[in-house]
Parts: structure tokens; sequence; C-alpha cells
């Protein structure tokens, strides 16, 4: 069986001279439909104070779903003024292998998770907790380390697939002699079945 | 058995409109190529420096990439340089130059391998040779042959994305490389986002 091009025959289907099908097509997102189908989120770690130029933890998401996919496509970065040193800080993202310890998962403080179809009653089954200033990440491996300036909200491409079990965190390091500076990390992410 | 799709509207409650100019109406779900492909194949992958100290006003060759696949292109998704301004001003610029055809490095250089966005997948990049600069000496890795350059960018202090869309494209045996020229002592990560697609 095959579709054949109906081109010239009246209300046909057309396919082209390079085989292709001729559609007029209403295209959704895959965050739109997910979030249709109660499956796409928001999360924030809210704003945290950075007092010094310690590495410190702000972010941990853990996908907990054996039968659910986590696409993360992106984190938005938000920084504020920094004062008492100079304006760039370097964020790290790290793939932890196992959960291998750290304050900022033993501190197991809930970031802020809501659905981004409004009231809906399904909280997903995923793990993300915030942290605070010098909050520890132990072990797993630096994937990226974007320098980023202060003042400013930018949004870093991550195109991240995260099965059951996997992990990543998310760190600040401020630069020399910075005494006070404010961040907050953001990102929206979806849930597809595994093996789709 | 050839199949024509034929416009049903008005013939019935759930027949496809095809439109005066033969197009079917359809309502999809659009995935970029970069999600399905490492959804589906496992195969999208990420190759970093690592942030890396540069001295100013030497022309540093950081990343090397090449296709050694004879079955498959890489297509590169995007290219994302931090640079923090200098380490003195802050608001100094560096000059980012993309080469192609640069010669594998010959020094300075270590061997690394992508990694793959889809966490936990045991595929690896194998198939594309890596070598970042392994901070020895001053001048980045040492090339016989530089290659020409293909892009270049004046970047101020902070992170920067050029999104190709997979339009960037290394064929077997081609190599790309990646420089910076630093106005001041300063650091750099650069970061190579791409996936394989059999020819």
């Amino acid at each position: 069986m095959r579709i054949e091009g109906g081109e010239g025959q009246g209300r046909e289907a057309a396919v082209s001279k390079d085989l292709r099908l001729l559609t007029e097509a209403i295209a959704f997102s895959p965050i739109q439909m997910a979030a249709l189908t109660n499956r796409a989120y928001a999360l924030s770690t809210g704003v945290i104070s950075i007092t010094g130029v310690t590495e410190s933890g702000l972010l941990y998401i853990r996908n907990d779903d054996p039968s659910r996919t986590l696409l993360l496509p992106e984190l938005t970065l938000n920084v504020g003024k920094c004062t008492g040193g100079p304006g760039d800080q370097l964020f790290q993202l790290y793939y932890l292998t196992s959960v291998s310890g750290g304050t900022l998962i033993s501190g197991a403080s809930l970031a802020s998770l809501v659905s981004l179809n409004v009231g809906s009653p399904t909280p997903p089954k995923v793990t993300v907790y915030k942290g605070v200033y010098a909050a520890t990440v132990i072990g797993g491996v630096v994937r990226r380390s974007p320098i980023i300036q202060d003042a400013v909200t930018l949004q870093i491409p991550l195109d991240l697939v995260m099965p059951a079990g996997s992990q990543i965190a998310v760190t600040v390091t401020a630069n020399a002699s910075t005494s006070a500076m404010k961040v907050a990390v953001a990102a929206r992410f979806s849930m597809l079945d595994a093996g789709v | 058995m050839d199949i024509a799709i034929v416009n049903a509207t008005g013939g019935g409650k759930f027949g496809a409109k095809v439109d005066e100019d033969n197009r079917l109406f359809t309502l999809s779900v659009a995935q970029g190529q970069t999600a399905a492909i490492s959804l589906n194949k496992q195969q999208v992958y990420a190759w970093e420096t690592g942030v890396i100290a540069v001295v100013g006003g030497v022309l540093t060759s950081i990343l090397w990439l090449r296709n050694d696949d004879p079955s498959g292109i890489l297509l590169i998704k995007r290219i994302g340089m931090s640079w923090n301004g200098g380490n003195t001003n802050r608001n100094r610029t560096v000059n980012a130059v993309m080469y192609v055809g640069s010669t594998e490095p010959v020094a300075n250089h270590v061997a690394f391998v992508g990694g793959n966005l889809f966490l936990g997948s045991s595929n690896q990049s194998t198939l594309v040779k890596a070598y970042r600069w392994d901070t020895v000496g001053a001048g980045g890795m040492t090339h016989v042959t530089p290659g020409s350059p293909g892009a270049r960018t004046l970047t101020s202090i902070g992170l920067w994305l050029i999104d190709y869309d997979g339009a960037l494209i290394v064929p077997f045996g081609q190599a790309v490389s990646f420089s910076g020229m630093a106005e001041e002592d300063g650091k750099i990560s650069l970061q190579i986002t791409g996936w394989m697609q059999s020819v």
C-alpha cells in the first residue's frame, strides 16, 4: 500500500516531485501538548542569597518515575547585581551518576513545583530541591560551565533527556571578593512515557 | 495497491480535509530534531572544554573535533561560549574563531569523549575524535595546519549561543577547531552540541 499524489484530480492530497505529502499543519509544541495532558511542570528555587565565593548548590532534580522520561529543554538563570567583587559568576551543571551526598540533597529543601495546567491535581514523580549559600554537591561530573555576567536573566538550552533515576545538580560560584548576590534558577519540563 | 487521500469535507464526520492546493489538513506535535534524536537514538552529544584560563593577546586553540564515521555526518546544533570579560577589567572582549580543516593537534592536547544528553545512555561519541587543550603552555593546542577561518565572533562578558540548528555539517574525515584571542588574561568555556546522522 502506498499513498499516491492526486494533484490535478480535484481535492486529492498531492505528493510533490520530491515525494513529500503536502499538508497544511497546525503544529503544537511538545511542552504545550504535555501541558494539555497534565504532564508539563514549572519549577523554581526562589531567590537564594549568595554571600561569598564558595561554590553553592542551587538546584537538584531527580526523575523518580520508572514509567516516564523527564525532558528538560532549558534552565533559566536569574542573577542579581553583584556587590563587592567582579560581576561574573560561574554556573556549573553536574550530571550525577549516584546519590553521592552533599548538603544540597541532605538538606531536602523543596523547590517550588507546579503544573503548567493550572490546578492539575497530579504531581510528577520528581524530586526537586533548592539550595542555600555553600550547599555542597558531592560526586558527579561537570558537563556545562557557563560563565554569566551579573544583573541578567538568561535561558540556557540543555536539551537533556532524563530517564528514571537520573539526576542533575546546578551550582554557582561567585567571583573573588563577592559579598552579596541574589540568584534564582527556574525551568519548565515535561514527562513523556518511557520508550516513546 | 495505491491509495489517494481525497478531501472529505462535508462528506463525513471524520473525513480529512484536502484544500484547493491539494494539501491535506493535519494536526501535529512538532518535536525538535535534537529532542527526537536524543529520545529515539540516544545520539546527541555535547563536547565541552570546561573552564580554562587563557593568556591575553595569544591566539589559543582550545577544542578540535573530527568526524571519523564513514557512514555518518556530524550535525552541529549549537555553539556556546562563555567569557569572563578578562580577569582585570571584566569588560574586555575575546575574538573567537572557528577553523575548518585544521589538522589533528600534535602537542598540548588531551583526548576526551563527548557527553550523551540522554543521561545514563551507554552510547558514546567515539566516532567523533575530540581533543581539548591540556592547559600546558600559553598558546593552546599545536596544529601543523591551523585551517581556514570559517566564522568569527567578537564576544564580551557572559554566555553567547550560536544556534546552527544542524545546518553546520561536518562530513566524514572533516575537522573543525575553535580558538580564541582575548584582549587580556581571562577564563573561557566552550561547548559544542550536535548529533550523528547516517548518510
